[in-house]
Order: structure tokens, then C-alpha cells, then sequence
């Protein structure tokens, strides 16, 4: 299945370094992700696995000091060079954290504020959008009869799925995930599980995470990172059955990390 | 390894007397607040009547009420608050949101720090000297714009406390969809933050209700109620100021009166301060 696939590259990042103020915490990163295609970038704490995550939507860009150089092509244009609105890249390329960061504000208005921001829809239609990003979440059922209720009020995993509706409600080409299920319990992280896979029929994912199982569960490729270095980018399978470096064998392996 | 009881019992001993003290220096202070407190009831009581909310203060020897002082009051107390609100959040946004650690917010957060804790003295006779003088009489304005600056500097620094309390991944989160900056803050931060920043607000109203120093060469004062911010205006605090050392009875229960009024709307807003702040977020 991968060899008919392998030319739809969504993103290329070329030659990516990136520092925080003096510490180079990216070394020479070249790597691709496809669309409609899951990829896994797995390795130990402080390997640079959020912050290569953080460059492709220059959400680092927030913080003095932080500092990308290189290539980072979406669709062909550097990202690295948009000098103008990085609004419009962000519209393009979503993000869900680690922790679930509902607004306080309903459910409602969690999906319909942001998309405000894009279009003018009238009130049915909003209603429309609001309930797509929802039930595209897997949160449809669970939530329809409370829509007016605080976000806040909901449980871990259904604030989670929120975010998730609330990024997909504007459309994204790319999905951002930090760790999206390290705060959440087995059963939440089962059902965020589930729908990535869902959602890899439209987007092009990225997901950050620490749990092997869930690397190997939910993703076509993955790419393990040391200490800044991108080691080993591969398929799924392959990288679990026959890795080709002694260090990615020994972090799977756990023996390390 | 078993205790040797003589030193189990020098502990016990140290125990008791160091619970003792304690609670003995609460007592003090709790016993001194209550009998402040009774005092302002039971002679603030005894000299408020209906004709308080609705005479002016009198001439020494006749017979009124505070109704000239309340409405000053209110009205340099809404002076204050209109003007130190819209300052001391905006400034308490830029150094919480847009420049937490650059130089200028330093030197903002010290010179801020140095107005919380300045006397409302000085704040009186600099208000003095740039506006009474150049306007070349007193006036609510004067008085309001002093009180703004008493105000503005406990709203800058609990509005810029909210706002960090804010989790930066809320901030990151409203930002990865694609969100201006300034639209952050509006929609997301202050949403968050906002009965923090109101509780300080009402802190602030709190604070400037009771201040008398400020008002004393800036608003001065007024026998007769007038609605007119150009004039003279009267105020609580200084119609207290002004009638408890006076030797006539009249005016020494008019001052009771007066400071029962304050100290319940001080209480009043404290109350309603902590109450929203204990709700926390929704």
C-alpha cells in the first residue's frame, strides 16, 4: 500500500534547524508527510519532536528567540518565508495540544467563534457547520442536547474531541497533534485513537507521541528523533519489525528513554 | 529509638505556649477590629435617619444630612473608575500578554509598584499642581482624576495577575486557528480572566471610596449639592474630615453617619469582590 502512495507528499521539510534563542534544538531535520496519510514522530523527552511539530505552524513564532532556518514546504511554498499573515497558514494547518484547551465559552461558540472569523454565515447554516465539526469529531451525540453549556463542563477526552471539532471546523489541510491523549484515560485515548484514523481519510496528520503502541496503532509512517536528529523515517511496520538503526531498535525495544 | 519523655514534654510545653501566643495575637487584633466596628454601629446608627440621604450638610448648629457628600462621592468615585479602567487594563494587558519580559514592561511593573504603594497625599498635591492650578479653581475633576490615579495601579497589576493565570496553551490554541493576536486577548484571555480583572475593579472602588487625602486639595469641598464636575465638590470622606473635629454635636453625629455609610459600601463591594472570585470560572 505504501509504494502507491509515496508521491503525495503534503509537506516537505528540507534542512530544518531550530533554536531556541542559542540551543540548536533541530539539527539538519529532512523529512515528508503525506496527505490523507498518518505520521508518527516518536522518541524520547526533549528529542525535538514538539518543536519540529511547532515550526510547521510556526506557532513558535510567538515566542522571542525562537528561530527556524531551512525549508519547510507546504504544497511546494516555504512556510519559513511567509512574512506576511501567518494567519492564513494557521487556517490552513490546525493543531490540537497535549492538554484540552476548550475556550470558556459553550460548545457552541467554541466551533462557531473561530469560524467567524473566516466566513459570514447565517444562523442555520452555522448550526450546520457547528454540527459537522462535532459529529466529524465523534462528539455529536454526546453533546447535542447541551450546546449552550460551558465547554468547560465537559470531561477530559470530550473537551479533547472538542478541540478536535473546533480545528476541523475551519477546514484544515494539515492536523497537528501534540500528545493528544497523554492527559486523557484508556477509554478517552481509544476513542481519540479511533477517530485519527477517521479523520486520516481527509487530512494530511501528524501526530507527536510517547506511547509506542499508539505510534503503531494509528500511523503509516513514523519518524524516530534523538537528541534533535531526525534517526529514522519510515513505514509504520517496517520501523516496528526490522529497524535499520541500532538506536531506534533500542528506543522501540525500550531500552532506553 | 524511644523517646527520653522529658524531651516529649519540653515539646508539648513549647506546643501549647507557641499556640497560645498565637492565638492570643488573634485575639487582639480581632478584639481591636470589633470594637471599631461596634462603635461605628452604634453611634453611626443612632445619626442615620431618612433626612441623611436627603439634606445637604448643614450650618453648624441646625439640623441636615449627607446627601451633597454621597452624590460627590459617587460621582468622583465614577470619575475615577471610568478613567483608571480602561488604563489599568490595557496596561495590565501589555505587560501580561504582549511584552512579558522586554525592558519597558520592567520599568512599567516598577514605576507601577512605586504608584500602589505611594501616599495618597502626594497623589493630592501632584493633581494639584497639574490641574488646579492651570484650571485656576477646584474641582470633581480634579478630584476624580486624582482617584483615578489611586485606582489605575491596583487594576494594572490584578488585571496582568489574571491574565498570567491564564494557561499560555489557551493562548497558543486560539492562535493555531488562525487567531490575530489582539483577538486572542479580547475573545480568549479576558473571557477567561474576566471576573478576576472585575473583582479587582471592585477592589479598586473599594480603595478609592474611602480615600480622603486625594480629595482634600483637589475636589475641596461643598455645602451644597451640585451635580456640576466644573465646581467644587463634595465628598464623604472630607465631610467626615471636616465634621468630627468640629465642636458642634450635629456635625460629630453627621460624621458617624458618614463613616457607617463608607464602611458599608467598603464591606459591601468586598463582599461582592469575593463572592465573584470565589465562583471562579464559570
Amino acid at each position: 500500500m505504501n509504494a502507491e502512495v509515496t508521491n503525495n507528499t503534503k509537506i516537505e521539510v528540507k534542512n530544518l534547524d531550530f533554536y531556541y534563542g542559542d540551543a540548536r534544538a533541530l539539527k539538519d531535520v529532512s523529512i515528508s508527510f503525506k496527505d490523507r496519510m498518518v505520521t508518527a514522530l516518536i522518541g524520547p523527552s526533549g528529542c525535538g519532536k514538539s518543536t519540529l511539530l511547532r515550526t510547521l505552524n510556526r506557532i513558535c513564532d510567538l515566542y522571542p528567540g525562537h528561530r527556524a532556518t531551512g525549508q519547510i514546504l507546504l504544497e511546494g511554498e516555504n512556510i519559513l518565508d511567509y512574512s506576511g499573515d501567518l494567519t492564513s497558514l494557521r487556517a490552513k494547518v490546525g493543531m490540537v495540544f497535549q492538554k484540552p484547551t476548550p475556550f470558556p465559552m459553550s460548545i457552541y461558540e467554541n466551533i462557531a467563534f473561530p469560524l467567524r472569523m473566516y466566513t459570514k454565515l447565517l444562523q442555520a447554516e452555522m448550526d450546520e457547520e457547528v454540527e459537522r465539526a462535532l459529529r466529524g469529531a465523534a462528539l455529536w451525540d454526546e453533546v447535542k442536547d447541551k450546546l449552550h453549556r460551558s465547554g468547560l463542563g465537559l470531561s477530559g477526552g470530550q473537551q479533547q474531541r472538542l478541540c478536535i471539532a473546533r480545528a476541523i471546523a475551519i477546514r484544515p489541510e494539515v492536523l497537528l497533534l501534540d500528545e493528544p491523549a497523554s492527559a486523557l484515560d484508556p477509554i478517552s485515548t481509544a476513542q481519540v485513537e479511533e477517530l485519527i484514523w477517521e479523520l486520516r481519510r481527509d487530512y494530511c496528520i501528524v501526530i507527536v507521541t510517547h506511547n509506542m503502541q499508539q505510534a503503531a496503532r494509528v500511523s503509516d509512517f513514523v519518524g524516530f528523533m534523538y537528541v534533535g536528529e531526525l534517526v529514522e523515517y519510515d513505514a509504520t511496520a517496517t520501523m516496528f519489525s526490522s529497524p535499520k538503526e541500532r538506536r531506534t531498535q533500542d528506543y522501540i525495544t525500550g531500552r532506553f528513554g | 529509638m524511644k523517646a527520653d519523655p522529658s524531651i516529649v514534654g519540653r515539646r508539648h510545653l513549647v506546643s501549647r505556649v507557641m499556640m497560645g501566643l498565637c492565638v492570643g495575637a488573634a485575639a487582639i487584633s480581632i478584639f481591636a477590629l470589633a470594637i471599631i466596628l461596634w462603635e461605628l454601629l452604634i453611634r453611626g446608627l443612632s445619626a442615620l435617619s431618612l433626612a441623611t440621604f436627603l439634606e445637604s450638610t448643614p450650618p453648624p448648629g441646625s439640623k441636615g444630612g449627607l446627601a451633597n457628600a454621597i452624590v460627590g462621592s459617587l460621582m468622583m468615585t465614577g470619575i475615577g473608575i471610568a478613567i483608571a479602567t480602561p488604563l489599568g487594563v490595557l496596561t495590565g494587558s501589555y505587560l501580561a500578554e504582549y511584552a512579558r519580559k522586554s525592558r519597558l514592561s520592567t520599568i512599567i511593573r516598577f514605576i507601577n509598584d512605586t504608584l500602589l504603594s505611594a501616599p495618597s497625599i502626594v497623589i493630592g498635591l501632584f493633581v494639584y499642581a497639574v490641574v488646579v492650578v492651570p484650571m485656576g479653581h477646584f474641582s470633581g475633576w480634579a478630584g476624580g482624576i486624582a482617584l483615578a490615579l489611586i485606582a489605575m495601579p491596583v487594576i494594572v497589576r490584578t488585571t496582568e495577575d489574571m491574565l498570567l493565570l491564564v494557561p499560555d496553551q489557551l493562548r497558543e490554541a486560539s492562535v493555531a486557528l488562525g487567531m490575530p493576536i489582539w483577538r486572542a486577548i479580547v475573545k480568549v484571555s479576558w473571557r477567561a480572566a474576566s471576573k478576576g480583572i472585575l473583582t479587582g475593579i471592585l477592589l479598586a472602588v473599594a480603595r478609592i471610596s474611602g480615600e480622603t487625602a486625594p480629595l482634600l486639595f483637589t475636589a475641596l469641598n461643598n455645602q451644597f449639592l451640585t451635580f456640576d464636575i466644573n465646581r467644587p465638590l463634595p465628598s464623604l470622606p472630607v465631610a467626615i474630615f471636616q465634621f468630627a473635629m468640629s465642636p458642634y454635636k450635629d456635625w460629630q453625629e453627621l460624621a458617624w453617619a458618614g463613616a457607617l455609610l463608607i464602611s458599608a459600601s467598603v464591606l459591601l463591594l468586598n463582599i461582592l469582590a469575593r463572592t465573584m472570585a470565589a465562583r471562579g470560572e464559570h
